[in-house]
């Protein structure tokens, strides 16, 4: 009997430890919420191994893990933005790490709208953005926000941003955003305020980068947590404006952030965060390994994108047909290629393949366009040559010659239109550059310039897609004169 | 559009990056970033990639990488 009774007391006490005997019957226990979120990944897939190990290794021990994007997903790695089915690598690896949501960044753009229609088609997580009005566009229209549930009572409202330039578009080639009208996210978001009213819990997940961030904290004190984008910023110590946590991992999957919400009767009651550098874990996901693999081993990259009648040699004939693919792809008057830019010194008579474009420009370099006049057009001529000592950029839309001064000093700069006339000094022109030349070359120029949102190969690879065959033998349009 | 770098107004084309406008500043500090013997900072003190997109008015810096004890 007595170790019947003690068996009896033990289990009553153990019963009694469990239901919280001595508990307040009212207190609820605090749930923990587990945001993993990238931000900028532009087609980075090499780290998505251990961020799929990371994040299954997270489920396995805890309920409630979401995986979020905060943009930009696509454009900056060949792999995924240079083969027929663009974009497309990026969804696969995002659906096999189980991503719960991503929003618009405008590198989304650079697909164009009907690429774009596919690949939200085929992610298992929608795409937000509460912005964008796309009634008159092909895209479809995106949901602006969309609600995660943890559990039967935790709902976690997340409203999707994207950032817009002066000119009110996203930074990218606005032929991409056609029909799509655009308003200021800041104001915008002030539309859902009822978001925290309703749901308990605002998070921001937004394309603006960390100083609209801030005005947008400013703006919206409602908001729990804006998980940012855009400007590749690495917050390793927490930010906080205006009482709302601000959070962004950095770029191109090198980190991951993770924010924990501790969440009592609905609401947030304590924000933890960090980024986790994904060099440091060391293992990965197997199955994603070999996904990624086989995406980095894209036979595409072997085939044939045009052919070259001649071998093409020096810098004349390869910068001839860069820049001639600038004021083909950009529909500019002329193209500058400073020699520097062109890697290698020739490409064999026959086939060129992509790979042969990225060994000819391996940079990633954007073109920026300016409007400009005869003589800025002359001064950024004059300084190449008095920089380079010689004749430094090729050129495309007109031919030039100078005199040297002697000493290497820029004379008599002589430029002529294809049919042989002068520039008209008062007309202005459409100019197309990298933005290497944009960035440090000093010359003249009212126009500040502007990015186009496409890169030198890009414009490259799809001028000779479109040419099929081109012939550069003994091109030469810059020339130092006697 | 004006930007500073380590307080020296930069005048670069619209939708720069970081990294246009370090490059404009310094060739050789350019390099030093893409290297990583120096990193891009923001004015909050986070680090920023040199492929960030710049906004008209911002403040960077670039500076040696901070400590990872």
């Amino acid at each position: 009997m007595t170790k019947y009774f003690s068996g009896m007391l033990t289990a009553m006490m153990l019963f009694f430890a469990t239901i919280g005997f001595s508990q307040d019957p009212e207190k609820v226990e605090p749930v923990e919420v587990i945001i993993l979120h990238t931000n900028d990944m532009h087609a980075k897939i090499d780290n998505f191994p251990k961020l799929a190990y990371l994040a299954d290794s997270l489920r396995k021990i805890h309920p409630y893990v979401f995986l979020v994007s905060a943009g930009d997903n696509f454009t900056g790695n060949p792999v995924v933005d240079m083969i027929p089915d663009k974009g497309y690598p990026m969804i696969d690896l995002m659906n096999h790490c189980g991503f719960d949501v991503s929003c618009f960044g405008n590198h989304e753009f650079d697909l164009g709208q009907d690429f774009l229609n596919k690949r939200i088609g085929q992610a298992n997580f929608p795409f937000i953005c509460c912005n964008l009005d796309a009634s008159g566009a092909i895209l479809k229209q995106p949901k602006p926000y969309v609600v995660l549930n943890a559990g039967p009572d935790i709902t976690l409202a997340f409203l999707g941003l994207i950032q817009l330039d002066a000119n009110g578009l996203p930074s990218s080639h606005p032929s991409k955003m056609t029909g799509i009208r655009f308003s200021d996210g800041v104001s915008k978001a002030l539309d859902f305020r009822w978001l925290k009213e309703k749901y308990n819990i605002l998070i921001l997940l937004t394309h603006l980068g960390v100083e609209e961030d801030v005005r947008l904290a400013d703006s919206l004190p409602e908001a729990d947590l804006i998980i940012g984008g855009h400007s590749h910023t690495l917050i390793e110590k927490s930010m906080t404006e205006n009482g709302v946590r601000i959070v962004q991992a950095g770029s191109n999957l090198k980190y991951v952030g993770k924010t924990v919400l501790t969440i009592e009767k609905g609401k947030i009651t304590g924000i933890r965060d960090e980024v986790v550098p994904l060099s440091a874990i060391k293992n990965s996901n197997k199955e994603m390994e070999d996904l990624v693999k086989k995406y980095n081993e894209n036979e595409e990259f072997s085939k044939v994108v045009g052919v070259t009648e001649t071998k093409m040699e020096g810098a004349g004939e390869l910068g001839s047909l860069m820049t001639d693919a600038l004021t083909d792809q950009l529909k500019v008057d002329f193209a500058f290629q400073n020699n520097g830019g062109i890697r290698i010194q020739s490409i064999e008579k026959g086939n060129i393949t992509l790979k042969d474009i990225y060994k000819l420009d391996p940079f990633g370099n954007q073109v920026v366009i300016f409007k400009m006049k005869a003589d800025e057009i002359k001064s950024l001529i004059c300084y190449a040559y008095q920089l380079e000592k010689g004749i430094d950029l090729q050129v495309s839309g007109m031919t030039y010659s100078v005199k040297d001064n002697g000493n290497h000093q820029c004379g008599e700069v002589a430029m002529k239109l294809p049919c042989g006339k002068k520039l008209d000094p008062s007309k202005e022109y459409s100019v197309a550059m990298n933005n290497y030349i944009a960035a440090t070359y000093k010359f003249d120029h009212r126009d500040p310039g502007n990015a186009a949102s496409v890169t030198t190969a890009e414009a490259l690879i799809n001028f000779l897609k479109s040419k099929k065959t081109v012939d550069y033998s003994g091109v030469n349009r810059a020339l130092l004169k006697p | 559009m004006l930007v500073t770098v380590n307080k020296k107004r930069i005048e670069i084309f619209n939708g720069a990056t970081a990294g246009d406008a370090v490059l404009a500043y310094s060739g050789p500090s350019f390099l030093r970033v893409m290297n990583s013997t120096l990193v891009i900072y923001d004015r909050f003190g986070n680090e920023t990639d040199p492929g960030g997109a710049l906004m008209e008015g911002a403040d960077i810096y670039i500076k040696k990488p901070k400590r990872h004890d």
